[in-house]
């Protein structure tokens, strides 16, 4: 995979906020702006001397109650959603997903704790050449797990040769294992001074 | 940048849930025949029917929000520096934490003969390297140059980033 200019920059929680953020302000700038335009006249002087509720508005609503009503409440029903997601969202960065990876054959189930195999992932890496310590955890859903990968490495370690050993062969294991078809990997290095904890298999 | 985007995104996103369900229950409660649970609509009622646009009270909450919105999107509009620098690979996405890149590289550089500390900052197309010396006789950016490069090289990256050197003189 040809790296885009930068990985991990912004993670799928980072641009969400993000969107979510750009998209509110400028509701809010939108709806300040018009106020502001309309206050100052630029829709013309009667416009601007109209009260806030305009009559129009309140004759409307009283013809219109119910449906109005049941909108509005439903309307802030769908608001009150928007920010729970938000919210969970949030604390689903901050707290691993259970991921169901049960396999159900003829004579039983296996069960595969998702924790456990990112554990047994990160003491495969770390059993390589220059790497002072390895962690893991498995992340997306049951349809499109994804794995990743911080690995902490000696200053000396050659980075792209360790990162072909891990895809090749850590990578390829843990799919294997956890019988996938395809696992999408995230893979950082952070070079420290840490001596390297290599251990002989 | 990113923390202050999440403690934002928690503030909005706490707004939006708490104040779509105080409303949603408002409605619901003034259908059953009840008066204001939390929010003085009939206040705010009777000061829309009188107040106008070009007032003091409606421009200042316009102008608030207005300001309020386009202080956020100038906030997304700047490009945070990169968390880590991307690697080549051939299926997973990889990259190295630019923070301990800039730390190796400080250290590399720090660790030559004639450098007394050495500061690096990595952005998204070149490595900033700041070495201080206390030798006047000798042009040591060459050197400092070849360490950074080194590091880079070992981390896989010395293709993908250019390297600034500063050499400046410790006056201590």
């Amino acid at each position: 995979m040809t790296g885009q200019a930068i990985t991990g920059a912004t993670n799928r929680a980072d641009r969400r906020n993000r969107a979510g953020l750009v998209l509110t302000a400028l509701i809010l700038t939108a709806v300040g702006g018009y106020g502001l335009a309309r206050g100052w006249g630029a829709f013309g002087d009667t416009a601007a001397s109209d009260p806030l509720l305009a009559e129009s508005w309140r004759t409307f609503v009283g013809r219109n109650q119910t449906p109005f009503w049941a909108g509005a409440a439903l309307a802030s029903l769908l608001l009150a959603w928007i920010g729970l997601r938000w919210l969970r969202a949030q604390l689903a960065e901050s707290t691993p997903r259970r991921i169901d990876l049960t396999h159900h054959g003829d004579g039983g189930a296996t069960v595969i704790m998702p924790a456990g195999a990112a554990q047994a992932l990160a003491a495969d890496v770390e059993r390589y050449g220059g790497v002072a310590s390895a962690s893991a955890r498995l992340t997306g859903d049951q349809d499109a797990p994804e794995v990743d990968l911080r690995v902490d490495v000696a200053d000396s370690c050659n980075v792209p040769a360790l990162l072909a050993r891990i895809e090749d062969d850590a990578l390829e294991r843990f799919r294997r294992a956890l019988d996938l078809e395809a696992l999408d990997a995230n893979v950082e290095f952070r070079l420290t001074t840490t001596p390297s904890r290599r251990r002989v298999r | 940048m990113r923390i202050a985007n999440r403690v934002l995104a928690v503030a909005v996103a706490l707004v939006l849930a708490g104040g779509g369900l105080l409303i949603a229950a408002e409605i619901a409660w003034a259908a059953l025949g009840h008066g204001p649970l939390v929010i003085p609509y009939n206040d705010w009622y009777a000061r829309a029917r009188v107040d106008r646009w070009d007032t003091a009270g409606p421009r200042s909450l316009f102008l608030v929000l207005a300001v309020a919105g386009l202080v956020v999107v100038a906030l997304q509009l700047v490009r945070p520096r990169p968390r880590s620098v991307a690697l080549q690979s051939r299926c997973a996405r990889a990259g190295v934490s630019r923070r301990a890149l800039e730390q190796a590289v400080a250290r590399r550089v720090g660790a030559q003969d004639g450098i007394v500390s050495a500061k690096a900052a990595v952005d998204r197309r070149r490595v900033r390297v700041v070495a201080v010396t206390r030798r006047a006789e000798v042009d040591l950016r060459p050197r400092v140059e070849q360490a950074a490069r080194a590091s880079l090289q070992h981390a896989g990256l010395d293709e993908n980033l250019a390297v600034a050197v500063k050499v400046e003189r410790d006056r201590s």
